[in-house]
């Protein structure tokens, strides 16, 4: 008996084991915890102040080191840009610090130009190359030196400019694709101030946006976030209305109360149609007194005609007008979406219009001018170079382009984010111009579309291991002061460009050199700051000077009697039946004009809108897609008569019809793995065309074509695209 | 010291742009799945933004939801594990998990109503030198573990280590996780419920608030606030 | 040929020849079977260690489709393991007469199923090799595991029933061990000797071992009953929509035993034809059987309506979620589990023709497992796939590496029978020998009279 117990447990064992006994591992890692053992002390760390450069807003930022090493980028508190806050391109702004594709050596072209192919080099050899050819330039034809970098703010603008006028050469450009062109015309034809507003969303008890997608891309994102919270919730009795005007349920138009799905580029039309409703009806004392305006052409904005051009219900337009007039302050504001028409100017001008027929020019809730420079009138003319206004540049980058072919150009100096040879229309082939200029100089921390195509690639430190200073375009009183300094040990064996550019000058000796007459740039800052009496220690430590007491704002000449803007429709490229739709570009939120797309983090963020991440889409009206027999997430070909890209479609319920729209930021050939081959770049479709009123680029000026394709691979949604529609069963 | 942490969301003031997203995910070390995980459901991402249309036609409207982990009084994931890898933290009143207890059975994740439990599929790895940037105040996951948003439990405890040092209670506002501190428009709110003057305690009073399917019970401690409709209120 | 004159012609070791010989001939079919099942096996077994190596990302799995088709072919394997015990229990407590060549079929499949089908939630493990966190024992951490889960109360439920199964089998075995042990030489000899357990055919012997096996049959039902009920709150206790039902328990028993039979059947076709037992299992075996699966047919068919038509009457939000679903996405396993399970088996098992055709209830019997894991994935998948938030929905399609899961859990089920055909005794031959013998034709005087011998009830000791 006992020997059949002792069997059967033994056959249990054994059944046991033939079951599990595979399973046995030593493991080879000690799985931690997410709370730590009583004992276990948490490391200190330490927090920096510097300021973001992942856009041009400038937010204040404070990143946590701990041993050596940043941990976290937060918003800094102090700063009145964004107090406290960020974004997500802001956070991810540590992903480019640690980035594994980082130039970490200067590199010298190894194969032809334009193939990549890059080997690494000393300093001193690489420097060598940039003094040798800069010395002969020098003597031979100094003029022919381009320097061509991303807009750039504050002392590092000073370096560059200073070092070009010494050197000789006037073609210094800065490239911005999203400049802010439209808008300071706009506000110079209408206001008589070249400059661009504050908008005190925060306060506001009415927000119209013609196509301005404020809360994502725009001038300071973070910043209009931030007031537009407030705007929402932080009073106790008012909570601001927000009206959209525009060809795309962006994300910012999805926050709006009312969004009104008008044509592309009649932006200008459906705000003048809302100031002849308010100039007819004198809503407000401005537009009582506005009789010249009606004469001079506003009393044929009738609600009806401007129905008839942007596709807008009379209804809706006199309803708004009402509200707006009456629910002072108020502010109208127009965006990237209306700037980027041919008829950019126009848009712009006739929101700005609004504001000054509502009186909201001067006023807590609506526009002011901030006195930008004020802080820094010691500089004299110089002072000018530390807030350049944020233009495009555009034309100067065409005409450079022009320079580029006739070989006026002997050595090309680049820099900076925005990437020309990606962030340019197609057409105007910069990569292949660049090509043709003997000796390209990149100063870079990645390589990207235009850093490839250089001969030699100088690694620059990320901003967060960069001294310098910055003065954000907006979101402050004017005298917001930046400052900038590395929150870690530069992690690559990089120079600032403008250690470069010091460093060069003096080797360079005579004019350069006498213009430049610091050790460093760490040098030029702090006699600088010195001069002007900052106390640097504590502006580093707070990350900038924020004076409480505001200069006062500028007066706008023109407000109490506004022009008229000129009147002028958006012009589209291609034949209407060929080419059927109007084609929609805008920055997408995680990647902008394409600097984000080397970032996984941001890769990996869902749109917003469609909720895609890591590829390229087109945005599709359901009723579009049904006549040209698309589903979502079918691929297509987007062809317009200067090129074409593959794309999935996702169909949008709330794109206009006849509209696609195309996120800007995928399509790199380069730029690391993250981002190259993700989708076609919508830059390749776009005419090489401007805003007559202001010269910026015209993204929204062209007709295209989709065509059903077998494309490899899919788009990825987090958002289940049948679930999406019902909300009702998570409530 | 007791405390009851709780989140409330503003969808008033939410706008979608996702920079709790990338703060949630710098701040935990969260894994990149990559393009072709991501298509297969497999985003690592503890929170997410969920974009929902409302009615279709003319009047659709986009909705943004922000779903972290609800922090559930009665949780259902809770009561399920065998192991006891995910429990009702005390002292803090949030719902833990215990990485190293975990065995990956992932019955969690089918019980939470509100899928925001993530599952580590691979041994994920941070390609040199992105690993720098790594919190030290947390673990890395490994492969075969579940983990979700823990209302950024090493920041609690950080502050609640302050606060012990110094001698004196934490102050509403101090401790805060990545998501509410970064969210520009300030639609997140943080803070403690067994504080009557802290902010989120206000908060749930208003006559806006609302959590997510409530109806099951699960008495979820993230709540939402609806958004408003119309100028005024 | 009825089996009682089949006996008058053979002696007590031609009868034992004839049920062992699987045992006893070992045939070129023998080893390239077992060679092939063990090749699917073991490559099932590979693919298992390489997911354990990389991670369960190379399964379909996702967010939020945690569990998939190794839960499935978990509930699969263990409904299948129903059959057994419990028919043979039944038949055993009813004294159905027709169960011997039945039982030990039946009850072998319970015990290699159940290993099969428990193997899954273990291997569906994110850490397997952390497994015994489930299992209490004292540890320094003074941890317990959490009685509360579901998934303790199945890992219990689970391990009691493959010991009560295991058992069960292997006591019904031990006359026939003993038989073989006096009818085998050289190492057979051994390993019966040993497995008999000393059993010698006394008196005493068999009357223990006839209460034994009575009280066995008994206790065996309400744990291969509650074994079923525990995997059905796996899902029910979950408050997934379509999981959380009352009705599951009731319903996944239904489901087993339904199963299960078709799987005796399966099991007892093929064995009759590949041992040539076609003088032990008669038609008559399978006409009673496709009876029992016409039972089972209709009361998996109006538990399945009625759980269905409360959902789908109240059309709460979440429920109706799930159940449209069944109308779009999974409308082909939707048709699948619907023809297999009750269109099909429904009217064929209604006619004698059939129930007495053994290539039709063989058939029959693989339609209905179909029909089952259909039925077992569109449980497990859809509830899943439609959770309460409707942005995370997503499909769910299993990678080759569960597909090889499939495959490898059919030929290690295989591969466990045909070793046991090799080494054990297949057939219940003392069962049979003691059926046969007590409706043997005796001679009285002149005439032939078939004689039934009955113990009697409440003899003495």
């Amino acid at each position: 008996m006992l020997d059949r117990r002792d069997f059967l447990k033994l056959g249990g064992a054994t059944a046991f084991a033939a079951l599990f006994g595979g399973c046995d591992r030593i493991p080879k890692k000690i799985i931690p915890f997410v709370i730590p053992p009583e004992n276990t002390a948490l490391g200190e760390s330490l927090w920096y102040a510097s300021a973001c450069r992942q856009c041009p807003a400038g937010c204040g930022i404070v990143v946590r080191v701990s041993e050596g090493r940043a941990k976290k980028i937060e918003g800094n508190p102090l700063h009145p840009v964004n107090r406290g806050k960020l974004c997500a391109r802001g956070q991810a702004g540590l992903q480019a610090l640690y980035h594994p594709e980082r130039i970490g050596r200067p590199l010298k072209l190894s194969g032809p130009r334009g193939s990549g192919k890059f080997a690494e080099t000393s300093w001193e050899e690489a420097l060598s190359i940039l003094l040798t050819g800069l010395k002969k330039l020098q003597a031979a034809a100094p003029a022919s030196l381009l320097m061509l970098t991303e807009p750039m703010r504050g002392h590092r603008n000073l370096v560059a400019a200073r070092f070009m006028r010494a050197f000789g050469s006037p073609h210094r450009i800065a490239w911005d694709p999203f400049g802010q062109d439209a808008l300071l015309a706009a506000n110079e034809a209408v206001f008589g101030i070249r400059d661009v507003p504050e908008y005190d969303i925060a306060n506001a008890r009415y927000l119209l946006s013609f196509s301005g997608d404020f809360l994502e891309t725009g001038i300071s994102p973070v910043h209009y976030g931030r007031a537009y919270g407030q705007m929402r919730q932080s009073r106790p009795t008012v909570r601001g209305k927000f009206v959209h005007f525009g060809p795309r349920l962006s994300m910012t138009a999805a926050n709006a109360d009312v969004f009104l799905p008008i044509a592309p580029g009649s932006e200008g039309a459906a705000a003048l149609g809302i100031a002849h409703v308010m100039v007819r009806e004198k809503l407000t004392p401005s537009a009582a007194a506005a009789a010249s305006l009606w004469a001079a052409g506003l009393s044929r904005m009738t609600p009806e005609a401007v129905g008839k051009a942007t596709g807008l219900l009379p209804s809706d337009i006199e309803a708004v007008a009402h509200e707006f007039a009456g629910n002072a302050p108020g502010i109208a504001m127009a965006g990237d979406g209306a700037a980027g028409c041919t008829n950019g100017t126009y848009n712009l001008a006739g929101a700005a219009l609004l504001n000054a027929l509502a009186g909201n020019v001067g006023r807590q809730g609506g526009i002011s001018f901030p006195n930008r420079l004020a802080a820094f009138s010691r500089f004299g003319a110089d002072a000018a170079l530390l807030l350049p206004p944020p233009e495009s540049g555009f034309a100067s980058v065409r005409d450079s382009v022009e320079k580029m072919r006739k070989g006026t150009y002997r050595m090309a100096l680049l820099s900076g984010s925005t990437n020309p040879a990606f962030s340019l229309p197609a057409p105007l082939k910069f990569g292949e111009a660049l090509l043709s200029v003997p000796q390209v100089v990149s100063f870079a921390s990645f390589l990207d579309e235009t850093a490839s195509l250089s001969d030699l690639v100088l690694p620059v430190p990320t901003f967060l291991e960069e001294w310098g200073d910055d003065i954000a375009p907006a979101g402050h009183a004017g005298d917001a002061l930046s400052m900038l300094q590395p929150v870690v040990d530069p992690f690559r064996d990089t120079r600032q460009m403008p250690d470069i550019l010091i460093a060069a000058a003096r080797e360079l000796g005579g004019a350069v050199a006498a213009a430049l007459p610091w050790a460093g740039f760490r040098e030029c800052l702090e006699k600088s700051y010195a001069g002007m009496g900052v106390n640097l220690e504590a502006a580093r430590r707070d990350g900038g000077v924020f004076p409480g007491k505001t200069p006062a704002p500028r007066t706008a000449p023109k407000a109490q009697r506004p022009s008229l803007p000129v009147a002028a429709e958006a012009e589209f490229e291609g034949d209407p039946a060929r080419y059927p739709l109007f084609l929609h570009v805008y920055p997408s939120i995680a990647h902008s004009d394409g600097r984000g797309a080397n970032l996984s983090w941001l890769q990996e963020l869902p749109d917003p809108v469609t909720t895609a991440v890591w590829r390229n889409w087109v945005e599709v009206n359901p009723k579009t897609a049904e006549t040209l027999g698309l589903a979502d997430g079918d691929g297509v070909v987007v062809a317009s008569p200067f090129g074409s890209m593959e794309a999935f479609v996702v169909v949008h319920p709330a794109t206009a019809p006849g509209v696609v729209a195309l996120p800007l930021g995928q399509g790199h050939t380069r730029y690391g793995t993250n981002a190259a081959n993700r989708g076609g770049n919508p830059f390749s479709l776009l005419p090489v065309k401007a805003d007559r009123g202001s010269g910026a680029p015209a993204r929204q000026s062209t007709r295209v074509s989709l065509a059903k394709a077998k494309l490899a691979g899919s788009l990825v949604r987090t958002v289940n695209v049948e679930g999406q529609w019902k909300y009702e069963n998570i409530l | 010291m007791k405390h009851k942490w709780a989140m409330v969301i503003d969808m008033d003031r939410c706008t979608g742009c996702g920079a709790c997203v990338v703060a949630c995910v710098a701040e935990n070390n969260t894994p990149t799945a990559g393009e072709e995980e991501a298509g297969k459901g497999r985003l690592m991402q503890w929170l997410r933004v969920s974009r929902f249309w409302k009615k279709e036609g003319e009047d659709t409207r986009a909705i943004f939801v922000p779903t972290p982990c609800m922090h559930c009084e009665k949780a259902p994931c809770e009561i399920v594990c065998p192991v006891y890898a995910t429990y009702h933290d005390e002292d803090d009143q949030v719902n833990a998990m215990v990485y190293n207890r975990c065995i990956g059975t992932r019955y969690c994740a089918n019980n939470c109503p509100y899928s925001v439990r993530v599952f580590n599929w691979w041994n994920h790895q941070w390609e040199k030198p992105l690993d720098e940037q790594l919190n030290p105040d947390l673990s890395v996951r490994s492969r075969g573990v579940m983990e979700k948003c823990t209302y950024c439990i090493q920041r609690i405890r950080r502050g609640k280590e302050t606060a012990l040092k110094e001698g004196r209670k934490i102050r509403d506002g101090e401790v805060v996780p990545a998501c509410a501190q970064t969210c520009p428009p300030g639609a997140i709110l943080f803070g403690d419920l067994l504080d009557p003057d802290s902010a989120v305690s206000r908060m749930v009073k208003d006559p806006r608030l609302f959590k997510l399917m409530e109806h099951l019970g699960t008495e979820p401690k993230t709540a939402y606030l609806k958004k408003q409709k119309g100028p005024g209120r | 040929m009825s089996e009682r004159h089949h006996l008058e012609r053979q002696g007590e070791g031609g009868l034992y020849e004839t049920l062992s010989r699987s045992n006893l001939v070992t045939t070129k079919g023998w080893y390239a079977a077992a060679g092939v099942l063990f090749a699917l096996t073991a490559a099932a077994v590979g693919v298992f260690l390489y997911m354990m190596a990389t991670g369960l990302g190379v399964t379909g799995l996702s967010r939020p489709v945690m569990w998939g088709t190794m839960i499935i072919l978990f509930v699969f394997w263990i409904g299948l393991s129903h059959s057994g015990t419990l028919i043979s229990a039944i038949l055993r407590i009813t004294q159905a007469g027709w169960r011997a060549p039945v039982l030990r079929g039946a009850e072998a499949m319970t015990v290699f199923a159940l290993m099969v089908g428990g193997l899954f939630p273990l291997m569906h493990l994110g850490r397997n090799w952390r497994f015994y966190y489930m299992i209490p024992y004292p540890n320094e951490r003074m941890l317990w595991p959490n009685f509360r889960s579901p998934l303790l109360w199945d890992m219990v439920a689970i391990s009691t029933y493959l010991t009560g199964s295991i058992l069960f089998l292997y006591f019904g075995m031990i006359p026939d061990l003993a038989a073989a042990r006096d009818h085998a030489t050289g190492w057979r000899k051994k390993l019966y000797t040993f497995l008999a357990a000393g059993f010698r055919g006394s008196h005493s012997e068999w009357r223990r071992y006839h209460v034994a096996s009575t009280l066995f049959a008994v206790l065996i039902i309400p744990v291969a009953v509650s074994v079923h009920s525990i995997v059905s709150w796996d899902f029910a206790m979950a408050m997934v929509p379509g999981w959380h039902s009352t009705i599951f328990a009731p319903y996944f028993v239904a489901g087993a035993i339904y199963s299960g039979i078709a799987g005796v059947i399966t099991v007892m076709a093929f064995l009759r034809r590949v041992f040539r037992l076609e003088h032990f299992l008669t038609v008559r075996h399978f006409d009673n059987l496709g009876k029992l699966l016409l039972t089972m047919t209709l009361i998996w068919g109006y538990f399945y309506f009625s759980e269905f038509l409360t959902t789908w009457y109240s059309r709460l939000p979440e429920d109706w979620e799930l159940i449209s679903s069944y109308g779009t996405h999974y409308l082909p396993l939707f048709l699948v589990m619907l023809t297999c399970n009750f269109l099909i088996p429904l009217p064929a098992l209604c006619l004698s023709k059939v129930r007495r055709s053994i290539p039709a209830m063989f058939a029959v019997s693989l339609v209905v497992n179909v029909g089952m894991f259909a039925e077992r994935a569109l449980i497990v998948v859809p509830s899943l796939a439609r959770r309460n938030d409707p942005s995370v929905w997503l499909g769910y399609f299993p990678t080759w590496v569960e597909i090889s899961y499939i495959v490898g859990s059919v030929s290690m089920f295989a591969l466990l029978y045909v070793l046991f055909s090799k080494l054990l005794p297949v057939m219940a031959i003392s069962d049979i020998k003691e059926h046969l013998f007590r409706t043997t034709d005796r001679s009285i005087g002149a005439a032939t009279v078939p004689s039934v011998a009955q113990e009697e009830e409440g003899e003495g000791e």
